[in-house]
């Protein structure tokens, strides 16, 4: 089945060499498999890691020329023959992890981002940079009609990997989670997600961030540069420690830190990619105190339903800046300069 | 109630750290209204015991000092306001001690996370000594049929293993690395992995192959010998073992784990190396979405646990019976890596 209206080109977001010009050139619109939906872009978030994907930080797994861009939300247009359960003009989410054999030991137990046959669309393949782009339809994400789609489009990757890190910090409703990076694109959901779980909120980043963090939920702000002795302070507001640490702040010494501040018992989980990604753990605290360290990575498609229910149901509600398909340029300086303070989201409309 | 004690006991003590190991003869401790006084018969002797010595666990130590921490005997002596044990039961006296039973973690049963723990043997005097006294609360039962000698070492050794295989999260049908496999944690470990239904890789020096074999370990991985052992074990395990736990008192073995274990694996360290600080690439880390933890002994309901797989048979610890005079010895065994089961003080010696 055929949308009548679909063009013969469509405007993409293409970077040929890694750092180098991101240009919108005109491309053919690709047609689906037989097994692909062809779905009608009409947002997509912009993540850190498509910043790091454009500047080669991941060039051992990521190709180039790429178009980047991986948590697009809009309708379908198109349907292969053996497509089941999908409709011309349902909402759906095109998330970065695509390709599950569904047949690995990840894949049967529901951590999906393990199976070794997924590629990462943004990264290996074209991402939803792109006003058309095909997509499986066992990957494809039902996104409720009555949900915004702007708000949709961050849940697909940042809000996921935000929840999917909470559930992983196993902190209950009530216990404390100090989250750091906490003003960032990932920390701004992992507040309001911890807030719906039922956790109490330490947010750490740049003073700057303090009334952004606190706006959204967080019970406690701490200046992650000024604070003198940080594990102390946190330890004496939190009583004994913070139950988990959520990790998202992209560098060493806030992880080593978490390590010291973590409650007995508590889990520390590493979510942000640090360029310098060694990090050194002193083990004899971590055995007496029976700390443990996780790492997570985005979420399972049931992770992608779940944390988009809280979307959808207003339980989350980031807030959102719409820009431009030519202004994701500009909106990469502003992450790397820390300037961000809620989720970037590009409408193709504008 | 009362039996007939002498007034002095034989107890090993040391008055400085790493300085002479020496048997004296000590007064007999009178219990408390909440405690028992134990007759040891058997005392384990831990690798733990041996650093305390060293004195490379100074800061949670006390000198001069009687080590042990894993007595198993009789109960001879009961204070007025003890109740639930009477003269003659069997009785355990662990590590870790004086729990407030009132802290969170006290509530929620992990007791060696407790603020106010003492340790016998590591700040208070511990079970080389023939006579010693325990809370009532604090005190394992050890069952009646349990051969004691094989009991003490459960209350330390045991129950650490035991504990640390119950962290790993490695199911029944999964595969578990047991890294220092041959050595005293890791020949408990290998046993209870296989009584819990694991399939157990355990690695250690060339020498210990029979004899980790010979306890039920599936596979074999020489240490030393086996080049890129990352490779070969992700290799022997198609993928990666479910669990690592790290007994090995070295950097590398642990920095190695978190290479070799399978993808959301978990590597639980418990062995306490003297350069303890490792290195390892968060990276990798997230995108296999791995945990590290880190484990220490277990909780009174841990011990009973694992107490019970030795009282029913399933779990026999191979026992090298010892005088409390060749203590000093046995340490130097353990340095010098020559110890191939659990190494037990017998008072009657």
């Amino acid at each position: 089945m055929v949308s009548s209206d679909v063009p013969k080109t469509q405007r993409a977001l293409i970077f040929e060499s890694y750092g180098g010009p991101l240009e919108i050139k005109q491309l053919p619109i690709p047609q689906p498999n037989e097994d692909e939906l062809l779905v009608k872009m009409e947002y997509s978030g912009i993540c850190h890691s498509d910043v790091h994907t454009w500047l080669g930080d991941f060039h051992y797994v990521s190709k180039c020329p790429m178009i980047g861009g991986h948590e697009g939300a809009g309708s379908v247009i198109s349907v292969g023959s053996k497509v089941k359960n999908w409709q011309i003009g349902d909402k759906v989410g095109i998330k970065l992890v695509q390709g599950n054999c569904l047949n690995c030991e990840y894949c049967q137990t529901g951590h999906e981002p393990l199976c070794p046959h997924v590629w990462n669309i943004g990264v290996q393949k074209y991402g939803t940079f792109q006003e058309y782009a095909t997509i499986r339809d066992v990957d494809a994400i039902k996104i409720p009609k009555s949900m915004n789609m702007a708000a949709a489009a961050p849940v697909l990757c940042g809000g996921v990997t935000a929840y999917k890190a909470l559930k992983e910090s196993e902190v209950k409703s009530g216990q404390i989670v100090a989250v750091t990076g906490a003003g960032g694109g990932l920390g701004s959901f992992a507040i309001q997600y911890a807030r719906a779980m039922g956790m109490r909120v330490v947010a750490i980043d740049h003073p700057s961030k303090e009334a952004h963090c606190k706006s959204l939920g967080a019970e406690w702000f701490v200046d992650a540069f000024g604070t003198e002795d940080i594990v102390a302070h946190i330890r004496e507001i939190t009583d004994g420690g913070a139950h988990g640490v959520v990790n998202f702040a992209a560098a060493k010494v806030p992880m080593e830190k978490a390590l010291e501040y973590v409650r007995k018992r508590g889990t520390v989980v590493f979510v942000g990619l640090a360029k310098d990604s060694k990090i050194l753990v002193d083990t004899i605290p971590l055995i007496f105190n029976a700390v443990k360290i996780k790492g997570s990575i985005v979420g399972s498609r049931l992770d992608v339903n779940e944390a988009m229910d809280f979307v959808a149901r207003g339980a989350v509600n980031v807030p959102l800046e719409l820009v431009k398909l030519e202004d994701v340029a500009e909106v990469y300086t502003k992450m790397h300069d820390g300037k961000i303070n809620s989720r970037v989201v590009v409408d193709f409309s504008l | 109630m009362t039996v007939e004690l002498p007034s002095t006991q034989r107890a090993l003590v040391f008055d400085t750290w790493n300085g002479p190991l020496e048997v004296r003869q000590v007064p007999v401790p009178s219990p408390a209204d909440d405690e028992i006084l134990v007759k040891i018969e058997y005392s384990g002797i831990c690798h733990s015991d041996l650093h305390v010595w060293l004195g490379d666990l100074k800061d949670m130590s006390v000198c001069p000092l009687v080590g042990g921490h894993e007595g198993a005997g009789s109960v001879v002596q009961i204070g007025k306001n003890v109740t639930g044990w009477q003269l003659g039961d069997k009785a355990g006296v662990k590590l870790m001690n004086f729990n407030c039973l009132n802290c969170e973690f006290c509530k929620k049963g992990h007791e060696p996370l407790c603020h106010h723990i003492q340790n016998y043997g590591f700040d208070r005097s511990g079970t080389f000594q023939e006579y010693l006294t325990i809370r009532g609360v604090d005190a394992a039962k050890i069952n009646k049929d349990t051969n004691l000698a094989a009991a003490a070492p459960i209350l330390c050794a045991g129950v650490t293993v035991y504990k640390a295989l119950k962290e790993s999260n490695v199911a029944p049908g999964q595969i578990i690395v047991l890294t220092g496999a041959g050595g005293g944690l890791g020949s408990l470990a290998i046993q209870y992995a296989c009584a819990m239904g694991m399939r157990v890789v355990a690695m250690d020096h060339g020498s210990k192959e029979a004899h980790c074999k010979g306890l039920g370990a599936e596979w074999f991985v020489d240490a030393f010998e086996t080049p890129d052992i990352v490779s070969h074990i992700t290799k022997l395990t198609e993928g990666g073992p479910h669990g690592v736990i790290n007994f090995a008192v070295a950097r590398k073995p642990m920095e190695q784990a978190v290479e070799y274990v399978r993808k959301r694996g978990t590597v639980v360290f418990v062995g306490l190396p003297k350069d303890s600080k490792v290195t390892f690439d968060t990276t990798p880390f997230i995108f296999n979405a791995i945990t590290i933890k880190g484990s220490i002994v277990g909780s009174r309901l841990d011990v009973d646990e694992a107490m019970e797989f030795v009282t029913r048979g399933i779990v026999k610890v191979p026992l090298e019976l010892v005088k409390l005079e060749d203590v000093p010895a046995v340490y130097q065994r353990m340095l010098d890596g020559k110890i191939n089961s659990r190494a037990v003080v017998d008072f009657s010696l």
